[in-house]
């Protein structure tokens, strides 16, 4: 049995926090002894979970998500947008690099969808379908000495808020990293409607179990006081922007408009998702005035209050030789950017 | 040096990959082990470390790039350390030793020496500038069986059908193979590490240097140390011998047997320069796990120190296996083409011939290696047929007092003829009589099927005029073979015509390594073909091949086997 010198161990997450239970997640990954391998299993509520090398803004609508008290979350490992709430699980198999199998370690899940009575197989992206649709999806972090699977299953998540949250409009923006593959989901309450997240949790505890740890009772692992305290760090870094936000690959932003008084073309190059680079091209600004507005904008984070207010100083600032066209140009334009950014941000 | 994605950098579903980020840049210094890239691929982010210390010359890859496994991701400068620690060694300290026998070099020789000389009571020291267990156990033997092994393995999965098991999937991971070799490679140095210890035998790392005939002088560290002693050993070994053919742009490609066990990855194309023991062994190694093997030997025969009818049964084997075979063919050049290859160009009876390949293996033999010291400033003559040093029976140079053993004599180059000379230098420095013979040293050949003799072959017979009878027993009617599944080969064995006494004998078939042990007895003893008859052998043994091989000495034959 090649998985007998390996220590099987359990957490079970407590709260719906998305950037607390990454963090935990994390933690686990960094302390991951050599000889173990953990199942974690965790929720989080009202929550999309972005891919380590996705633009967070192409990925999701943020505005509404946190207009509705939901949080952006980013995580380490690679993939697309997901969306999380109370019916769905999610689970992580922590191993040492070395035992970096994937089939087999996906094998943990399949088996307790199965041993749950749901005919559940694999699809071609390694992603857990049931009649061609998809119940869970995984992505995967390979370290330099630990490596995790994670994924999600749907119980009964609210299929219509995942679509109006990861349903972006054809945005304006360009970017690099990585798009999200979007699949036919389905919830498994569709199957079996009396199924519950507690006993999916049961389920796929028993079958690591049974792979694991010659089907014993798993050791659980306890998260203490000098554990949170470590944790502490880490749960700044999830939930900070610099790490939602600022770990944006590098993406181009292009925005224009044709105003009564002339025609505007604004192209922004972002960087960590602050302006590198803004270009502004127009027929009918001042030519001094131009590349005022375009320097104030290099820099700035990609926050709309920050980006307006830069464009806003610059304007009011500026020597206008017409006061009647000054208050219009400035009205317009600024109120155009704040439109078009937001729309993005939204 | 180029630092390359390899595939033991990714998750073995993962071929290729995206960058998704670059830590380092132009310049920095980095460390083994240091996080430099990120990758992203099949929803799997990667991180990838340097596997090597070095400044950084230039970073040939950018942020979304696509990469896969072979693709260079840096260049970097790997020298700039050992720049600096050179200028550091400074005479600062000077201190001395009193010891009875020094030895220098810890390969099989040297050690063995150390040991039997300690256990005879004798205060040894001895000096080391590499690692313990010389080229046999880090560069040599050991980890080339290793390799055999892990060849043979997957070699058997792929055959499983032929014992009526089934596998799916058979593949094998190099990167697994290699770190499996170290393993056996330093459990078996830190044995010899604890045997030296436990005999109290100083191991001193560092080079030596020959004062005077009783004094070595050991630049270790930033110290050197002096040892005043009664008696030397030498054990320097071998190197290989480098042909000058290889253009300096085909140096990439180039490999010697100790850079072989340690490839990164395996090449699809290898050529090997040497049809001998070496080239051999690592041509079924390679073969064996999917590479594309072509030797090429400038003698007429592989293996040619061999019986003909060995080398006929090990040229089949090969070619069964896949391996393509030069023989007399003179290589000529080494060239590298535009397209990242090794350009082979070599002479087959006065023809041209070129073969390309990814990486090629030089065996074309060892040479002794003097250990970089001014023998002949103390007195020390070397061989001029072998550039080995000179030694007698007794192992004694040309310095009274001065020893030397193993590959460095120009003899043998066998580890177990280097460690038995150790043991005939340490008793003879220790009063006790003692003298090399030769004539009974066996060697084993790893190849598939095995190959191991001993002793005189015909070949020899016909030169020295010898009026000897020949006994042969094909594997292929040895139930043992059989139920293995490897029914190649044959057991030879020759005796003296008049006296019946066994003079040599060669055993190519499974286990033929283990089963010479018993004739190399019967040699060494001068027992007759009737002795080894007369031995029960048990049944069923590949050893029952050597007992039916005796009876076919003689005239009644062997008794499971008749020729018509």
């Amino acid at each position: 049995m090649k998985n007998k010198d390996l220590k099987a161990k359990f957490l079970a997450g407590e709260g719906y926090n998305p950037w607390y239970n990454l963090a935990l997640e994390e933690y686990l990954l960094n302390n991951l002894k050599e000889d173990e391998i953990i199942l974690y299993l965790w929720q989080n509520e009202n929550t999309v979970v972005i891919g380590r090398n996705q633009n967070a803004w192409q990925e999701c609508r943020v505005g509404d998500l946190e207009d509705n008290e939901g949080k952006l979350a980013r995580r380490l490992s690679g993939g697309g947008a997901v969306f999380h709430d109370k019916g769905n699980l999610n689970y992580t198999i922590l191993m040492p690099r070395k035992k970096y199998d994937l089939k087999e370690k996906l094998e943990v899940v399949l088996k307790a969808l199965q041993n749950l009575g749901i005919k559940a197989e694999f699809s071609g992206r390694n992603d857990i379908i049931f009649e061609g649709r998809k119940i869970s999806g995984n992505a995967y972090y390979f370290g330099t000495k630990a490596a995790y699977i994670h994924g999600t299953v749907l119980v009964d998540t609210d299929l219509e808020k995942l679509v109006s949250y990861l349903n972006v409009s054809e945005a304006k923006i360009k970017s690099k990293g990585i798009d999200s593959v979007k699949s036919r989901v389905m919830n498994l309450s569709e199957i079996d409607k009396n199924l519950t997240v507690d006993e999916l949790k049961e389920g796929i505890k028993n079958s690591f179990a049974e792979i694991y740890n010659q089907g014993q009772p798993l050791n659980e692992i306890k998260i203490n006081n000098k554990d949170k305290e470590k944790l502490k760090d880490l749960y700044h870094k999830y939930s900070s922007w610099e790490w939602r936000f600022g770990k944006s690959p590098d993406f181009d932003i292009s925005l224009n408009n044709r105003f009564q008084w002339g025609e505007i073309e604004l192209k922004l190059k972002l960087s960590s998702a602050a302006v590198e680079e803004a270009v502004l091209y127009s027929d009918a600004m001042y030519s001094d005035l131009i590349p005022k507005i375009a320097d104030s904008l290099t820099g700035q984070q990609f926050k709309v209050e920050k980006i307006v207010a830069a464009a806003a100083k610059i304007l009011n600032n500026y020597n206008w030789p017409e006061q009647k066209k000054e208050l219009k140009v400035k009205e317009e334009f600024l109120n155009w950017l704040e439109a078009e950014l937001k729309k993005i941000i939204h | 040096m180029e630092i390359k994605l390899k595939a033991s950098d990714l998750p073995e579903n993962i071929k290729k990959a995206e960058v998704t980020s670059i830590k380092v840049k132009k310049g920095d210094q980095i460390t083994a082990g240091e996080e430099i890239i990120d990758l992203e691929a099949n929803k799997t982010t990667i991180s990838l470390t340097a596997g090597q210390a070095g400044i950084i010359n230039e970073i040939l890859i950018e942020e979304g790039s696509e990469i896969e496994i072979g693709t260079v991701l840096l260049k970097i400068d790997t020298n700039f350390n050992e720049k600096e620690t050179e200028t550091e060694i400074k005479k600062e300290t000077k201190n001395s030793k009193e010891s009875q026998i020094t030895i220098i070099g810890g390969g099989p020789g040297g050690y063995v020496a150390a040991l039997k000389a300690a256990k005879m009571g004798a205060d040894v020291c001895l000096i080391e500038k590499e690692e313990l267990g010389g080229t046999c156990l880090n560069w040599g033997c050991i980890p080339t069986k290793a390799l055999v092994r892990s060849a043979e393995i997957y070699n058997n999965l792929k055959n499983a059908a032929q014992f009526g098991c089934s596998a799916e999937n058979i593949n094998f991971n190099w990167d697994q193979i290699i770190s499996r070799k170290n393993k056996i490679v330093s459990q078996l140095t830190n044995g010899i590490k604890s045997l030296l210890k436990k005999h109290k035998v100083k191991v001193i790392r560092g080079q030596a240097e020959i004062v005077d005939k009783n004094t070595v002088l050991i630049a270790k560290d930033k110290k050197e140390l002096i040892i005043n002693t009664k008696n030397i050993i030498l054990a320097t070994g071998s190197k290989p011998i480098e042909l000058p053919i290889v253009a300096t742009a085909a140096d990439k490609h180039l490999l010697y047997s100790k850079q072989a066990l340690d490839l990164e990855e395996l090449p699809q194309k290898m050529a090997i320069i040497g049809g001998g023991v070496i080239g051999l062994e690592f041509a079924f190694i390679f073969s064996r796990l999917d590479v594309e093997v072509t030797v090429i030997e400038y003698l007429d025969e592989i293996l040619a120190f061999l019986d003909s009818d060995v080398i006929t049964e090990i040229t089949e084997a090969a070619a069964e296996e896949g391996i393509e075979i030069y023989t007399g063919a003179e290589a000529k050049s080494v060239k590298a083409t535009a397209d990242q290859q090794a350009l082979v160009e070599f002479e087959v009876s006065d023809q041209k011939k070129y073969i390309t390949a990814d990486k090629v293996l030089m065996a074309v033999g060892r040479q002794a290696y003097l250990g970089d010291l001014d023998l002949e400033k103390i007195g020390i003559m070397i061989d001029e047929n072998t550039g080995g040093i000179k030694v007698n029976e007794k192992m004694q140079t040309t310095v009274d007092n001065i020893y030397a053993i193993g590959d460095c004599t120009g003899k043998t180059q066998l580890a177990h003829a280097a460690s038995h000379q150790g043991v005939i230098a340490a008793k003879n420095i220790l009063a006790e009589k003692a003298e090399m013979d030769y004539n009974t040293i066996p060697a084993a050949v790893f190849t598939a099927p095995e190959i191991a003799a001993v002793g005189l072959t015909e070949k020899e017979a016909a030169n020295k005029d010898l009026e000897i009878k020949i006994g042969k027993f094909p594997v292929m009617a040895n139930g043992k073979a059989l139920t293995l599944g490897e029914t190649r080969g044959f057991v030879k064995i020759i005796s003296d015509a008049e006296t019946d006494s066994v003079l040599g004998g060669t055993i190519i078939g499974p286990h033929a390594t283990d089963l010479i042990a018993e004739i190399t007895l019967a040699v060494n003893n001068n027992l007759t073909t009737e002795e080894i008859i007369d031995t029960i052998h048990a049944h069923p043994t590949s050893a029952e091949s050597i007992h039916e091989a005796a009876l076919a000495v003689r005239p009644e034959g062997a008794l499971h086997y008749y020729e018509e």
